[in-house]
């Protein structure tokens, strides 16, 4: 019997490295920063941890929604765990258990001035024409970070000034500090990689591929995330600068989504939506289509009540128009032949004030639904449906027991003659030729803008939309969401449920509302329970930015500061009287 | 005499013309003449005048109603606010650096002294030190408007006693400073010359050497009224012994400044808590003894002796430098640097857009000004615009003693004294 | 050191009224002498200038309007546009102006150029003089050196109020300025022929280096000449 060789055992392990401490918090990490004890979820990096202790560190290239790319360099930090002593960057690296992070060290600020300074070393002097002033991080943390002034003695490399990318987006390359946001949101969220960097070095930009437009339907989000003016808005180019502009926070009406914006405005003129954060509706992003959704609210606009259709229009006073609304509607509510077409663009407000009115003044069963017709409709956040509260119409008809019933069948009627009278509260409809045939009964239309309907309007009333009222829309997944109001009612406009209360105080119902507020007091319990735990309230009282209002009142003869009603270019007489002097 | 109070507190029993006869007979009885008297008491009250707001005397526009017995006046009281403008809330409406243009019509006779007094206050709530050339050109461009000042004192109290001639020639040195100012600050009265940090503009070629030519001739002119005024006996007459006001007095309401000092004690800002550079500069302090209308007016010759002393010594003293902190956090880059690169333009639209951002906290801040102490209280909350601002007007405890101070002498006694408190109604009503 | 004043009551001579008012009138009849014969301004500016000669009175009344007193370069005036060589205004409707403006009188709307490199300009800019505080804000505020206030002149009077709302056109005016580092000379721009460009570059202001007024004001653009040249022509039309 050969003795079984043993292998030759394996030479004992040398002793490893002691064991890390068990964690503080079990299931948490914890750590240091800036003498602050911070806990946090395993995995989170720095710059979140950093950020739940109110410690701001800065940086461009990293973004909480997208991929980790760590290239501007600016969130560098010291941490006690760094190889070699390095600067870390804290959008990259996750927090470890007990490590310390330093944020306010000279060493760090040193290095946030360098990176500042490198940032800059090529940047246009571009800050009078670019439209990012007052919102450009590198203004804010060149004011806050670095200060210094520049040491540059060669000329600045050129590259594209007004590169149009798409018919939403303008590129200035020279901008650009490369920080590759845009191309990781095409890449991984519009998951559509039109964007991509060219040449390497201090020849790199932005650029789409050759021949290719941006034409995504997300790209203006890139405009958003684009810490600098090198991708702008298009639509928004040079008309005007930001910190003259107030925000009120709002709902997008583009389509049953409802995605939360900021309602840029300054002196009752709307110039942009921006997206709002919320993480159950729309993250922090818009379609295209809804950035450019917002341009009825101030063009076409109808400010005069008025009767009579076409060359007999007349503009009727504010008071008289409720009785002849009545007077018009009247007759028919004893024969039976009125119908009510309601918008799911007006608000749940304007709905309920409106299906109490239709219900009880008016004495109707049934209310038909009219709307903007379906567009297209995608995975991530555009819906077919392009009316911001279809739900909330159906909500409100079912709470005062009124059928639905679908625009065509509101055409049918009428052309069978078994409907002469229309109340239309919102004038959208989804057919334009169909608003033709209504045209031949007695309508009496509540109206933002000058639609095919309202021009056949027996009696056009004018009603303010959204950013004239605060209010609610509901979205297609029965999310009630409040929109704030932004400035007082244009013209003589009022919102529609103020409309439909005189018209049915007219009638003999005794309403009056003095604000959304109250209407939702009143009315909102009709809902009972449909909503869930809406409160009207559900605004946040801090969110608001108010900007640069200009001096109160205007001039002394009533103009708005500034003169934009009245310019005069060539023509008084001392005008031309000041110009023929020769001296 | 305080039993039955009628409009305006006035007694409608008082009756005059009746001194010396002890017991006053009611209003309404005819008594008959007594004995060794020559002429019978009528039953007569105190009229009640109004003077002002419009009236050339009234300075400003400053509503006085005067209840004369006679040529007395009994009581007088003071109805102002016509000039009220809201300063102290516009300024929470705009950012700091736009609130020079608002100083500058307080006191607009004197418009830098409150623009340096405004920035001086930010300035020590910042804890920002101003380069020397730039303390150099505030106080002498804050001496020069003290002499403005001051001539126009001069000009005005003697207008109003009459004396046409020296108001003109008041007016002529005046208007040879302003041409001076116009020159270094860019107009002649709403200076905007100070800023958050030194000041707006470095003195232009040849200014220095003209300004000291135009101060010879401001000290020839200033003889001159002295040669005309100050022993003319219609002068002396009407200013000496009239609105007196003793130094006890004068502590006690609150007066600072010049009247401060002609009452007889010697507080001046500028040597009590030196500020900017005047610890360094050598100028003497008049004081006067008597507290009347014609030492006050002694005080302001002798004041703008003193300040034309200071500004020859700053112009010897001062050296070249910057004129504003080089700190991108407070004052504007240099037109270079903003024309030329992005560092600068940034900064530039940064203070532009959102204004300096001064630390949050509170401050009060005194200087000298032509009146007396100017005092601005400035609260800030970390933003670029100020929370609240309050500004101690020099006049405001003169102009308030006024009643006290004429209460019992004649009403051509009123002018002199209203002119040589030196109300100025914009920093009086703000 | 405090110093008391000389505060005393008047002595025999002087209460005795006339020699101090003698003394008073020999003060001022040495002015009119002066005045009527002699020069008396003191002015630097006015001392500069020529004088009249014995028997003419330099009297230093300005024939206004025809003579203007000189505007100091540094005083504060009409404001006016800046126009470029190629009398486009320097102006990109940058709004700095606006938003410096304590009183609020100035209204921009920005317009783009499809082809200039400077790429914005202002469609309207309109400055409303009545409300207009004459701070000189605009001009400290502006990136550009596109605004001045140095128009040597103040907002003409007129008979309406609108005559005093200047518009871009009214506003720009004026010896045009050019700095070597402005975008259209470094780019080139449709608006101005190739041939022309390099005499502009050459002819524009090299990069300032230091801030004085001549970084802000045009060399050989007097307004001193400008008032001399308007008396010479309105003593032409008087001979």
């Amino acid at each position: 019997m050969a003795e079984e060789k043993k292998p030759d055992a394996a030479p004992p392990k040398p002793p490893g490295p002691p064991a890390p401490p068990p964690p503080k918090n079990p299931g948490f990490v914890t750590a240091i920063v800036d003498g602050k004890e911070v806990v946090v979820k395993p995995g989170t990096t720095v710059i979140e941890a950093a950020k739940a202790v109110g410690i701001d560190i800065p940086y461009y290239c990293y973004h909480k929604r997208l991929s980790i790319a760590a290239n501007c360099r600016m969130c560098l930090v010291e941490m006690s765990n760094a190889p070699g002593g390095k600067l870390m960057p804290a959008c990259q690296m996750p927090v470890a258990e007990g490590v310390t992070v330093k944020t306010d060290t000279p060493r760090v600020k040193d290095q946030q001035r360098a990176t500042l300074e490198f940032l800059l070393l090529n940047h246009p002097v571009d800050c009078s024409i670019c439209d990012q002033a007052g919102e450009c991080k590198l203004q804010d943390y060149y004011m806050a970070y670095d200060r210094q002034p520049s040491r540059l003695d060669v000329p600045k490399v050129m590259k594209g000034k007004r590169v149009e990318l798409g018919p939403t987006v303008t590129l200035d390359q020279e901008r650009c500090i490369l920080c590759t946001r845009c191309v990781r949101f095409m890449r991984e969220v519009a998951e559509n990689p039109q964007l991509g960097v060219a040449q390497r070095g201090n020849e790199s930009f932005i650029t789409t591929f050759p021949g290719q437009p941006l034409d995504d339907k997300y790209a203006g989000n890139v405009v958003d995330i684009c810490p600098v003016g090198a991708l702008t808005s298009t639509d928004f180019r040079f008309r005007g600068r930001v910190w003259f502009m107030s925000s009120a926070r709002s709902i997008c009406t583009g389509c049953a989504r409802g995605c939360n914006t900021f309602l840029d405005y300054l002196n009752d003129v709307t110039y942009r939506y921006r997206p709002r954060e919320n993480d159950a509706v729309n993250e922090e992003w818009m379609c295209d289509d809804g950035r450019t959704s917002y341009k009825y609210l101030n063009a076409g606009r109808v400010l005069v009540a008025r009767e009579g259709r076409g060359a007999n229009a007349q503009p009727l006073p504010r008071k008289v128009a409720p009785r002849r609304a009545a007077e018009v509607l009247l007759p028919h509510v004893a024969a039976g032949s009125l119908a009510v077409l309601l918008s799911p663009v007006a608000s749940l407000e304007d709905l309920l004030v409106a299906c109490k009115v239709a219900k009880e003044g008016l004495k109707v069963a049934e209310v038909y639904a009219g709307g903007r017709a379906d567009g297209w409709q995608d995975d991530f956040l555009k819906r077919a449906d392009e009316n911001p509260n279809r739900k909330g119409l159906e909500l409100a008809a079912a709470a005062y027991g009124l059928a639905v019933r679908p625009f065509a069948d509101l055409v049918a009627a009428a052309g069978a003659g078994k409907v002469k009278a229309l109340w239309a509260v919102g004038t959208e409809v989804p057919d334009a030729k169909a608003a033709e045939k209504l045209g031949a009964l007695e309508v009496v239309a509540q109206s933002y803008g000058d639609t095919a309907l309202a021009q056949h309007a027996t009696v056009l009333l004018p009603a303010s939309p959204h950013s004239e009222m605060d209010g609610t829309f509901v979205n297609f997944e029965g999310r009630a969401q409040r929109f704030e109001m932004a400035y007082f009612p244009k013209g003589e406009s009022r919102p529609h449920w103020a409309l439909a209360a005189e018209l049915g105080a007219a009638l003999g119902l005794p309403l009056a509302f003095a604000s959304g507020r109250e209407v939702f007091a009143a009315l909102g319990p009709q809902l009972g329970a449909a909503l869930g735990d809406f409160a009207w309230d559900s605004l946040a009282s801090t969110g608001k930015r108010l900007g640069i209002v200009p001096l109160a009142a205007g001039t002394v003869d009533g103009r708005l500061p500034g003169n934009r009603d009245r310019v005069p270019s060539e023509t008084t007489e001392d005008y031309r009287r000041a110009m023929s002097r020769t001296s | 005499m305080s039993e039955a109070k009628g409009v305006g507190g006035i007694d409608p029993r008082a009756t005059p013309g009746s001194a010396g006869a002890g017991e006053r007979p009611p209003v309404g009885t005819l008594a008959p003449a007594g004995e060794g008297e020559l002429y019978a008491p009528m039953p007569s009250k105190h009229m009640v005048i109004n003077l002002g707001p419009s009236h050339p005397a009234m300075h400003g526009v400053t509503r006085a109603v005067v209840e004369l017995n006679g040529e007395i006046i009994e009581e007088m009281k003071l109805d102002i606010g016509f000039l009220h403008r809201g300063f102290e809330k516009s300024c929470e409406n705009v950012t700091w650096g736009q609130v020079f243009p608002y100083t500058d019509r307080l006191n607009y006779v004197s418009s830098i002294m409150n623009n340096v007094g405004f920035a001086l206050a930010v300035e020590k709530l910042a804890k920002l030190d101003v380069p020397e050339r730039a303390k150099y050109l505030r106080v002498i461009t804050s001496e020069i408007h003290r002499i403005c000042d001051h001539l126009t004192l001069v000009g005005a109290m003697a207008m109003e006693l009459g004396a046409m001639t020296v108001f003109l020639y008041g007016i002529e040195a005046r208007d040879l400073l302003w041409d001076r100012l116009a020159e270094l600050c860019g107009a002649r009265l709403t200076s905007n010359y100070a800023r958050i940090g030194g000041v707006a503009r470095d003195m232009p070629e040849g200014w220095q050497e003209k300004t000291l030519k135009v101060m010879d001739r401001v000290v020839a002119i200033r003889e001159e009224i002295g040669q005309l005024l100050n022993r003319n006996r219609i002068f002396i007459d009407r200013c000496r012994n009239t609105g007196k006001v003793s130094r006890e007095d004068a502590l006690e309401l609150g007066f600072t400044g010049p009247c401060l000092r002609a009452s007889g004690e010697p507080y001046d800002v500028r040597k009590a808590a030196p500020y900017l550079v005047y610890d360094r500069l050598d100028f003497d302090i008049p004081v006067g003894s008597n507290g009347d209308n014609f030492d006050r007016y002694l005080m302001r010759m002798e004041e703008m002796r003193q300040s034309d002393k200071i500004v020859r010594q700053c112009f010897e003293q001062m050296a070249p430098g910057e004129i504003i902190v080089q700190d991108f956090r407070y004052a504007l880059p240099p037109k270079p640097l903003v024309y030329g690169t992005i560092e600068g333009v940034m900064a530039h639209f940064k203070l532009v857009m959102e204004g300096i951002k001064i630390p949050a906290g509170e401050v009060y801040s005194y200087t000298e000004a032509a009146n007396g102490e100017l005092g601005f209280y400035v609260v800030s909350d970390g933003g670029g615009r100020p929370y609240k601002l309050g500004l101690r007007a020099p006049g405001w405890p003169m102009l308030a003693a006024l009643p006290v101070m004429t209460k019992g002498s004649l009403l051509s006694d009123l002018i002199p004294t209203f002119d040589s408190i030196n109300m100025i109604g914009g920093e009086v009503e703000q | 050191m405090p110093y008391q004043l000389e505060n005393r009551p008047p002595d025999l001579r002087e209460s005795m009224y006339f020699p101090e008012i003698i003394r008073g009138i020999g003060t001022i009849t040495k002015h009119f002498l002066k005045n009527l014969f002699f020069s008396r301004d003191a002015n630097p500016d006015i001392l500069a200038r020529k004088r009249g000669g014995f028997g003419h009175s330099d009297n230093v009344t300005l024939q206004y309007p025809e003579e203007r007193a000189p505007y100091a370069p540094a005083y504060r005036g009409l404001h006016r546009l800046v126009p470029r060589e190629d009398g486009k205004p320097r102006c990109v409707a940058c709004y700095m102006c606006a938003t410096i403006c304590p009183a609020q009188c100035i209204y921009i709307e920005a317009a783009e150029y499809p082809d200039d490199p400077v790429e914005k300009y202002p469609a309207k800019f309109v400055i409303d003089e009545l409300r207009c505080i004459v701070c000189g804000f605009c001009v400290e505020a502006c990136p550009k050196d596109a605004i001045r206030m140095d128009s040597g002149e103040h907002t003409p009077p007129s008979y309406e109020r609108s005559a005093q709302i200047w518009d871009e056109k009214r506003l720009l005016r004026g010896p045009p300025v050019s700095y070597q580092y402005d975008p259209w000379l470094r780019r080139g721009s449709p608006s101005i022929p190739p041939d022309k460009l390099e005499e502009m570059r050459a002819r524009a202001k090299p990069f300032p280096t230091v801030a004085t007024d001549e970084a802000s004001q045009t060399p050989g653009f007097s307004v001193r000449a400008l008032a001399a040249e308007a008396r010479d022509r309105a003593q032409a039309a008087r001979k």
